[in-house]
């Protein structure tokens, strides 16, 4: 891939190798992960991982086994095969609420808020898993009523009364009340309309640039792989491609199977 | 009119037991999406746990309590036994696995007590209050007093703790819960444990009123269900509201010479739910797992 040193500038501006060599603290590290649903096989033999402070993207078509990965990495589905580890920690032992006390927090396929809980109960049930004092979470409430202004204005209303944008910053802002060290977003454009997938991809950067450490799994291949460091195409249930982000969205054979160019 | 408003009297205090027992029902419905068919039984395991403890000598307070806590005891037992293993299960299934664990609440029952009629001595003494011509006996404030008194708490409790809201929140979406941190068997735990409790304070509040005895569960859980239902089944309003027109509308009945059909209320009103709400009770819950 020839397009590989140019892509280093764009995405990194900063003391960035020239090989695919990835910096930074081992977040995650998924190995050999097999995932079956009754006798379906959803993912086989998947391997991973994400570094600190990196956008990590996954795409794959509808089907691919893109949020059986994230529900497994969850604690959601209990895999067959293969391990996770997460700062250096072997989750097979974590239940799902302690992984989230650990600080992985997910933000699932379809938003999922609780649609007749009020926003800022939403918002408050993301902290769920911390300890912090109350006054410690109101002022982290704010932050995230800076970062989603709209959130703040209708605090008040039943979640189920937003629109499809808004409900999905309202879930991306509940995870982060949970103070997440790694985030884990499943098609955060689905079915919106363009402009507002385009927004939600803004949030997304921002949250990269603040450092924090994201993989995110889209069908919405082009805008995902643009943004993120690094890139896994998976194509029913096994990864076949993995590389820069935006190598990956200039590679012809990806372009033509999953951007439709 | 003094009658009338002897009838209303009476039919609230009834109406708040089955009140109380339909709490017990939309609390473990609202967690879990089970219908807990021995929810009238968890009642009466309360009222004869505190018989028992009064027999042994101790005094009526200490018999009030262990007797509700008895309850609560119970209620955690039945979800740990028969509602946890049974996973996934699906509503029938569970509702099945209720029904059984209710026989098997009276049939312990029956082996330890036998199948005699107790009562509890009234918490305040039996001297009648006279107020506008009508008679109201103490333990009837007793048993309005504590229903408000649960209202309220409840109330309080899911609208302003955070594990009342992650309750709710098990309830909305068990599987979104869960990515919150919420432990959502926990929460389920609790529910039927609080279910228990609910109805063994019911259980404790009419046993210097009415008999207590093995196989009472079955038509006050029945009442308690219905009310339940008449209250939208997931509303703690709703239930107490539903108990009291039950109740009121019984008492009525028996009062101006139809008693014999008394208990045919609640069977009719099930009858008038089930054909107007055709989907069902379950069928509602299928929509909201979507
Ligand atoms: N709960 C489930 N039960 C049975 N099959 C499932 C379940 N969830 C997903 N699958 C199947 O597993 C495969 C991967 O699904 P999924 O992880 O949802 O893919 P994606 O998120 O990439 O669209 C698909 O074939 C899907 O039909
Ligand atoms: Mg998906």
């Amino acid at each position: 891939m020839s397009a590989d040193t140019g892509v280093l500038e764009r995405t990194r501006a900063v003391g960035a190798p020239a090989a695919i060599r990835r910096e930074g603290e081992l977040i995650l590290k998924v190995d050999g992960l097999s995932v079956h649903h009754g006798s379906v096989c959803a993912l086989d033999g998947v391997s991973l991982e994400v570094r600190k402070g990196e956008l990590v993207a996954l795409v794959g078509s509808n089907g691919a086994g893109k949020s059986t990965l994230l529900r497994t990495l969850s604690g959601l589905h209990t895999p067959r095969a293969g391990t996770i580890h997460y700062l250096h920690q072997d989750v097979a032992t974590l239940k799902p609420a302690q992984r989230v006390e650990v600080g992985m927090a997910h933000v699932p396929e379809g938003r999922r808020v609780f649609a007749p809980l009020t926003v800022e109960d939403n918002l408050m049930l993301g902290a769920f898993s911390r300890r912090d004092r109350r006054d410690v979470l109101l002022g982290d409430l704010e932050e995230i009523y800076g970062l989603f202004p709209i959130l703040r204005e209708k605090r008040t209303l039943a979640a189920g009364t937003l629109s499809g944008g808004q409900q999905q910053m309202l879930a991306i802002g509940r995870a982060l009340m949970g103070k997440p060290r790694l985030l884990l977003l499943d098609e955060p454009s689905m079915g919106l309309a363009p402009l507002l997938i385009a927004e939600v991809f803004n949030v997304v950067r921002r949250l990269q640039q603040q450092g924090m450490t994201i993989l995110i799994v889209e069908q919405n291949a082009t805008a995902a792989l643009e943004l993120a460091d690094f890139g896994y195409v998976l194509e029913a249930g096994r990864v076949t491609k993995a590389g820069k982000g935006f190598a990956l969205s200039n590679d012809e054979e990806v372009k033509k199977a999953y951007l439709g160019i | 009119m003094t009658e009338l408003l002897q009838y209303v009297i009476t039919g609230v205090t009834v109406g708040s037991i089955y009140g109380l027992i339909a709490l017990g029902f939309v609390l473990v419905y609202n967690s879990s999406h089970v219908i807990n068919f021995a929810q009238g039984d968890l009642q009466m395991v309360g009222g004869m746990i505190a018989v028992a403890v009064l027999t042994a000598g101790l005094p009526l307070p200490v018999a009030v309590v262990v007797g509700t806590l008895g309850g609560a005891v119970a209620g955690f037992l039945l979800y740990k036994a028969a509602i946890e293993p049974a996973g996934d299960a699906g509503p029938l299934p569970l509702v099945v696995i209720t029904l059984g664990a209710a026989l098997v609440l009276r049939g312990v029952v029956e082996l330890i007590w036998g199948r005699g009629y107790y009562s509890l001595p009234a918490f305040s003494g039996d001297e009648a209050i006279q107020f506008l011509g009508v008679t109201i006996v103490p333990q009837s404030l007793w048993v309005l007093g504590l229903t408000a008194a649960v209202v309220v708490v409840l109330t309080y409790f899911f609208n302003s703790t955070k594990t009342g809201k992650a309750i709710l929140a098990t309830s909305i979406d068990p599987d979104a819960a869960t990515l919150m941190g919420i432990n959502t068997r926990r929460m389920k735990l609790l529910c039927f444990g609080l279910g228990g409790f609910l109805g063994a304070v019911a259980g404790v509040a009419i046993a210097p009123i009415a008999f207590t005895y093995s196989m009472v569960g079955l038509m006050l859980g029945l009442k308690g269900f219905v009310a339940a239902v008449l209250g939208g089944l997931g509303n703690f309003k709703g239930a107490v509201i539903g108990g009291l027109i039950l109740g009121v509308t019984e008492t009525m009945m028996s009062g101006y010479g139809a008693s014999d059909y008394k208990d045919a209320i609640a069977f009719l009103l099930i009858l008038v739910i089930l054909i107007f709400m055709p989907r069902g009770l379950l069928g509602a819950s299928g929509v909201e797992r979507v």
